[in-house]
């Protein structure tokens, strides 16, 4: 090691200009670098659900669509000027390049056909071909609209005070937010005191989701400040402001060309990952720069009649050969964690593994050349710098503290951290997990109280499908194919939360009663194949071929019931789909298969990954953790006790959000693998410190004293200003993701740098274990 | 009196001009009326296949045996089609009465309930049993009810054609037909559109039609049929192609054929 620095040290102007050219070359890769709003990257793509939702989209459609309610502030919808408005937003939206025009359903649409039967058959136009423009018209609309009772909450609510238009958007280049921005131009446009009109659906949400994810354009540069600022406040030297911030800053530009390089795509999800990586890489950088001054100010004292830049030099050395092995132990336990996330199905979970691991990395590469090479050529530390980084200062004062609980008050230790981290860990016994993205803005933000009116007004925004396959074609067409589907919607309509079910058989059932005179009892699902195929034939004389689309497909093999809920949280869909899948298991005809996914179920899917593959993967980093620590130390009980910290931080971590009520979702869910991935290092740098100043020959108090000074002040520095740099997300308004994500990593960067600096030395002391000890008898 | 004789004067001219202007060049409603009536024979059976294809490729394919015949002496068709496949509408079929002026009688036979049941048609932007081409396409559009215009001439597959533009003179043909233009490609020698464009009241393109294999189907009254037609809706992506197979013209079919009552019959 002290030959490879003092080999950096020497070539430092080739490392700097390599250093440069490296970085150059992988900022390059940015252009490659694919970045994409895919909610798709976030659900796992194996899943049944999500299997079923892809048939699903590609079959029938209707995945980003936005839902329009129109609303009138007096009397009910059967007034010109209100129609007029659904008219105008329809055609808007069939103008609108973003839409796919065969997939608009609205009082004027023309795949919105009233089925009516008349004395010799049936009739079938469009519900509204032109704005009613007498009473008697309008009394005809009215009547329509009663006789089927198919749109009833979709296109007209019950109260007839609420109408709506639903359409569907293809996937943008401009992203969702351009979606939002064009409804939100063609409901602008027809706003006024008359109605009140609310726009929704997840597309929607999606739209804000991006928005918001994008105030990390500014966050980001006021964590780096934070953490910057906080480190100056604890070195009080400009290097310490600056170079931390360097090695992080590098990093995550190697990260993301390194990315760019594996050509994985950067998606909207992993926008906060940036913050993560500078927050590992100060962190190690603080630990080198630390003993830097240590070193420096020592050599100082031993060799006077070196000149600065000698000590310097000597520093640099000094400091990294001892330093060095044990960062590139936490490195590598670390990014190991990190890596092990790419078993993840998760897209998103698999770049944010690959591009942390890639982050950790590139901060250890970075610190042990291009760094070290760039202090040597940085002006040495004055004497009024080394005069403030020995000056007692607040950070000592809690770093004593710390030292005197784990090294005199351990049954203290034991009693208020253990108690305090059992009593918080109870906690988890009240996490939910559950993925509704509505949650994660606040209530009070316009789309979702739009949202929610609408959810109250019509049959529901989020919808669910229920796919229905047979054995050959024309299954749909069979009688008890249809009866089935007929009581399984009927099922499902009994839970409150779904507002109206859809399919191929509410259409069916007003034929046959169209067929027969429109009398009530012939509202049933027609008696024979032939009668059904023949009836779609007739029908399909005044209809368009395109009319079902959304409800069967082409040849009539497979067919979709839509649910429509009023809430997208994903421990309601569970229990929705649980009751579906019984129900069908009980009545469900030969022949016939079913399943259930797409829409909101991707929230289901993503809830049951979470649950197995969550828990594997935070045992997957604590195992690589206890492996990587027991070889090392060549010991199985330092491999246990480094992981105490983890353990410690991520039982805490899920207790307070269970505690709190923060539901455990994507986002959160990676806080746990940042608190695991970073709670090691605090642990390995202690117990590297501690056994190098037993080593030494001090008295065990000295040693220890000496330790908690270096390694463990590093850790509460940069602790603290990780900590301040991501409690910075906790401003970001409206946003529950950067609230939460905020909240919960500085609490896990403290309660592990807390752990690290208390239960972790005091276990040490009671156990006194040999890889910590061993030795020092020798010196 | 003095009206009348101006209307007269007025009549006059309009015909004298126009047959001027067959000499050197026909006029553009000229043409459009030739084309109107280039297919409409006396009367005519044949074999056809409606192959509807949608935006995914898949396919339905229905085969139908059709009869037609003039109302003597009107250009109205009556027009009787029956299906032979596939089996779950077997023997169902379709009779549409064209009536100049008057909304259009269609009456459906439905063999699984045994009921002929009148279709109320009142626009011609429907679909023609189930397929891309509206009542309005297969009809043909009225010339008068449009202003004509020609774009320019142009080769389509070798052939020379006229290229016209058509757009609704009132905002009721427009409605009644879901189109705000239309766009022919008319082939010269037959008079048949080989290519033609609708486009819908928003001003989008709408359909895209094709005519291929023009046969003379009845040389002595120089009538003109295509035996395959397409129609694609390029917002749905949905596509029809019609394809005619032992098209004979004038084989005296029966008025008999094409009543209500007749259709219960067999």
């Amino acid at each position: 090691m002290r030959r490879y620095i003092a080999f950096i040290i020497k070539y430092r102007v080739f490392v700097l200009l390599a250093t440069i050219g490296v970085t150059a070359l992988l900022l390059a890769q940015l252009t490659s670098l694919k970045v994409i709003i895919d909610p798709d990257s976030t659900l796992p793509q194996d899943h049944p659900y999500i299997v079923t939702g892809t048939t699903i989209e590609k079959t029938f459609g209707n995945k980003f669509t936005v839902v329009i309610g129109i609303t009138a502030k007096n009397g009910d919808i059967f007034q010109a000027p209100l129609l007029t408005k659904v008219q105008h937003i329809t055609s808007a939206l069939q103008r609108s390049p973003l839409v796919v025009k065969s997939n608009i359903s609205s009082l004027s649409a023309r795949k919105s056909k009233n089925i009516e039967g008349t004395e010799e058959g049936m009739n079938v136009k469009p519900l509204m071909e032109r704005i009613p423009s007498t009473p008697e018209e309008m009394e005809q609309l009215r009547l329509a609209l009663n006789r089927n009772p198919v749109f009833e909450n979709l296109l007209v609510s019950k109260d007839r005070k609420t109408t709506q238009i639903v359409a569907e958007f293809k996937k943008s280049e401009g992203g969702f937010q351009e979606i939002k921005k064009t409804v939100d131009a063609i409901v602008a446009a027809e706003r006024d005191d008359t109605v009140e009109i609310d726009s929704a659906g997840i597309t929607l949400f999606l739209a804000l989701l991006e928005q918001f994810s994008a105030r990390m354009a500014f966050l980001f540069p006021l964590a780096l400040l934070v953490i910057g600022l906080i480190h100056y406040e604890a070195f009080r030297t400009v290097q310490a402001l600056i170079l931390p911030l360097v090695t992080a800053l590098f990093s995550v530009a190697w990260a993301m060309g390194f990315l760019g390089l594996m050509g994985e795509p950067f998606d909207v999800f992993n926008s906060s990952t940036p913050i993560l990586i500078l927050a590992i890489a100060a962190g190690h950088a603080v630990q080198i720069l630390k003993r830097y001054y240590e070193e420096f100010a020592a050599l100082k004292l031993e060799f006077p009649e070196m000149s600065a830049r000698q000590l310097s030099e000597r520093a640099v050395l000094d400091s990294l050969s001892k330093v060095g092995p044990v960062m590139v132990v936490a490195c590598t336990v670390a990014s190991l964690g990190f890596f092990s996330l790419m078993v993840f199905d998760i897209k998103s979970i698999r770049t944010f593994g690959i591009f942390t691991g890639a982050g950790v990395l590139s901060a250890l590469i970075l610190e042990l050349s291009f760094i070290p090479a760039l202090r040597a050529m940085l002006p040495p530390p004055g004497a009024k710098e080394l005069a403030r980084e020995h000056a007692e200062s607040f950070w000592d004062r809690l770093t004593m503290r710390f030292y005197r609980l784990a090294m005199f008050e351990r049954k203290k230790v034991y009693s208020v951290v253990g108690f305090l981290i059992v009593l918080l860990s109870l906690g988890s016994y009240w996490l939910r997990i559950d993925n509704s993205q509505k949650a994660y803005f606040y209530g009070n933000i316009p789309t979702r109280v739009e949202d929610e009116r609408l959810n109250q007004k019509m049959a529901g925004t989020n919808p669910s499908y229920i796919l229905i396959r047979g054995d050959s074609e024309d299954a749909i067409k069979r009688p008890e194919v249809l009866h089935f589907m007929e009581d399984l919607q009927r099922e499902v309509e009994k839970d409150p939360n779904i507002g109206k079910t859809l399919s191929m058989v509410d259409f069916l059932k007003k034929m046959n009663q169209a067929m027969n005179a429109d009398k009530p009892e012939f509202y049933a699902v027609p008696e024979s194949q032939e009668l059904v195929a023949q009836y779609l034939l007739l029908y399909s004389n005044s209809g368009e071929p395109g009319d079902f689309d959304s409800y069967v497909d082409y040849n009539y093999q497979t067919a979709v019931i839509t649910a429509f809920a009023k809430s997208d949280s994903s421990a309601f869909m569970d229990r929705m789909t649980q009751s579906i899948l019984a129900f069908s298991a009980a009545h469900k005809p030969a022949g016939i298969e079913l399943s259930v996914g797409g829409g909101s179920l991707g929230g289901v899917a993503l809830n049951e990954i979470m649950i197995k593959e969550k828990v594997l993967n935070i045992l997957q980093i604590i195992g690589a953790v206890f492996l990587v620590s027991s070889l090392v130390f060549r010991s199985l009980l330092a491999g246990l006790l480094i992981i105490v910290p983890l353990i410690a931080a991520v039982f805490v971590n899920f207790g307070i959000m269970g505690l709190l009520g923060i539901p455990l979702q994507i986002a959160t869910a990676l806080v746990s693998a940042m608190a695991v991935g970073i709670g090691a290092d605090y642990g390995i740098y202690m117990s590297y410190r501690m056994r190098e100043e037993l080593r030494t020959g001090k008295t065990e108090e000295k040693a220890i004293e000496k330790a908690f000074n270096s390694a463990g002040k590093a850790a509460i520095f940069v602790s603290t200003a990780v900590a301040g740099g991501f409690g910075l997300l906790m401003l970001s308004w409206g946003f529950m993701i950067h609230i939460w994500m905020g909240f919960l990593i500085a609490t896990a960067m403290l309660v592990s740098s807390v752990t690290a600096l208390t239960l972790f030395p005091a276990l040490i002391f009671s156990i006194r274990p040999k890889f910590i000890f061993e030795n020092r008898s020798s010196r | 009196m003095k009206s009348s004789l101006v209307s007269t004067f007025a009549l006059v001219s309009l015909t004298l001009g126009s047959s001027l202007a067959t000499a050197a060049n026909p006029s553009v409603e000229d043409i459009v009326q030739k084309s109107f009536i280039a297919g409409k024979v006396a009367d005519s059976v044949s074999d056809s296949t409606f192959r509807l294809i949608n935006g995914n490729g898949q396919e339905r394919v229905r085969e139908t045996k059709g009869q037609s015949k003039l109302i003597k002496g009107t250009l109205d068709n009556m027009r009787l089609v029956t299906f032979l496949s596939p089996s779950d509408v077997k023997g169902t079929k379709t009779l549409l009465i064209e009536h100049t002026g008057q909304d259009d009688d269609m009456w459906v036979y439905l063999p699984a309930l045994k009921k002929v049941r009148r279709l109320v048609s009142s626009n011609k932007k429907d679909s023609f049993v189930g397929t891309d081409f509206s009542y309005g396409d297969v009809i043909g559009h009225r010339v008068e009810e449009w202003t004509h215009k020609l774009l320019r001439e142009e080769k389509v597959d070798g052939k020379d054609t006229w290229v016209i533009e058509s757009t609704p003179k009132t905002k009721e043909v427009g409605e009644n037909t879901g189109y705000s233009k239309r766009i022919g490609w008319i082939e010269k020698e037959s008079k048949v559109a080989l290519r033609g464009e609708s486009y819908d009241l928003n001003n989008q393109l709408l359909k895209k039609f094709k005519a291929d294999k023009i046969e003379k189907v009845d040389p002595a009254n120089d009538k003109w049929q295509p035996m395959v037609i397409e129609a694609e809706n390029v917002q749905t992506n949905h596509k029809t192609i019609i394809e005619f197979k032992n098209y004979k013209a004038n084989q005296g079919v029966s008025d008999e054929l094409f009543t209500s009552r007749s259709l219960e019959k067999q």
